[in-house]
């Protein structure tokens, strides 16, 4: 592949890949390595990428990838369960204090509770909710990048927003 | 439909993941029920402020600005991986050839020697041995061989040859 060719590929997904690349990590630095990543591996691999299938997909699972992998090295993979956070303390007066100290906005407030709650889907959850609503893919697309199946994807989303609502009503009351 | 068939599809009726006639059945209990509404509002609540949650953005020319850097990286790993792959496709070469070599060895040392029986020195074909005067008849060697071993018979064959 030559360097023009390439670079309209880049152009096209960067921003693409980042934004995905970022909702998984939650940190800029780390998003942006993994786009860095992860056009070093498309540009050596391109040429073996098969043509029949979406290059967006095969550029997603990449992405993924390397979150994934990312994870793994920082041993981040240990995501709590809803359970532990109606253990653990802490949440009870973080966020209360933090979302009325910073925000006087009640969507704002919600917004910052969704962050916080994100974070306690696991990572496949985290990625099939991540793809629908931000990416807004279909079905068969996630089930393509994640390789699992289009029913697999369907119940992991519903488990993810079932669980979202859960610790968002917990918050609530809070 | 009860509440929690509906519940168990309200998730699908906000993604909008349903047929419609699944979708106007609970649209038409949603009318009906508070609690299903309730749900639907705060499942809906989750999924605006999803959507309404920011991420940094860079412009065009953020990405300019990183892409001289990532194709050079991009190009060097490209070289590595072929010098790597032919790397390995000379190793695969040379264990192969190796392979071959031991074998070879292995077979040749211990191949069986088929002794040649005296009686089939006599049925050597007449043209090869007519090109070379013969220093004994065929009936004086083959009372020469039988005295011999069959490490000597097999020289002797091998001069005749010659």
């Amino acid at each position: 592949m030559d360097k023009k060719e390439f670079e309209e590929i880049y152009k096209k997904y960067a921003p693409m890949l980042y934004r995905t690349a970022y909702r998984m990590m939650k940190n800029d630095a780390d998003a942006l390595d993994i786009v860095q990543e992860a056009f070093i591996r498309i540009y050596n691999g391109i040429d073996g990428f098969r043509k029949q299938s979406d290059i967006r997909t095969w550029m997603y699972r990449i992405v993924m990838n390397l979150c994934y992998d990312h994870f793994r090295r920082r041993k981040k993979v240990a995501f709590v369960s809803e359970q532990d956070f109606f253990d653990s303390d802490s949440n009870k007066s973080t966020f209360a204090t933090d979302s009325i100290n910073e925000f006087d906005d009640l969507e704002n407030q919600r917004r910052q509770n969704l962050q916080k709650a994100l974070e306690y889907l696991t990572l496949r959850q985290k990625t099939v909710f991540n793809l629908r609503i931000y990416e807004e893919l279909s079905y068969e697309e996630i089930a393509k990048i994640m390789k699992i199946k289009i029913g697999t994807a369907k119940a992991t989303f519903f488990q993810a927003v079932e669980k979202l609502k859960i610790i968002m009503k917990e918050m609530e009351k809070k | 439909m009860k509440c929690e068939e509906i519940r168990k599809k309200i998730i699908q009726f906000v993604d909008g993941d349903l047929t419609e006639t699944e979708y106007q059945n609970i649209q038409k209990h949603l009318e009906q029920c508070n609690i299903c509404r309730r749900d639907l509002v705060s499942i809906r609540e989750i999924m605006d402020s999803a959507r309404g949650i920011q991420i940094p953005q860079y412009d065009e020319a953020f990405w300019k600005a990183r892409y001289d850097k990532i194709f050079e990286k991009a190009t060097k790993r490209q070289h590595r991986l072929v010098f790597l792959r032919r790397l390995r496709m000379g190793f695969s070469f040379f264990m192969v050839l190796f392979i071959l070599l031991v074998s070879s060895t292995y077979f040749h040392k211990n191949r069986q020697v088929n002794l040649i029986n005296t009686t089939e020195i006599v049925y050597v074909p007449d043209e090869v041995l007519s090109e070379k005067p013969l220093l004994f008849s065929m009936d004086e060697m083959k009372n020469i061989i039988d005295i011999l071993g069959p490490e000597d018979r097999m020289l002797i064959f091998a001069e005749y040859l010659h």
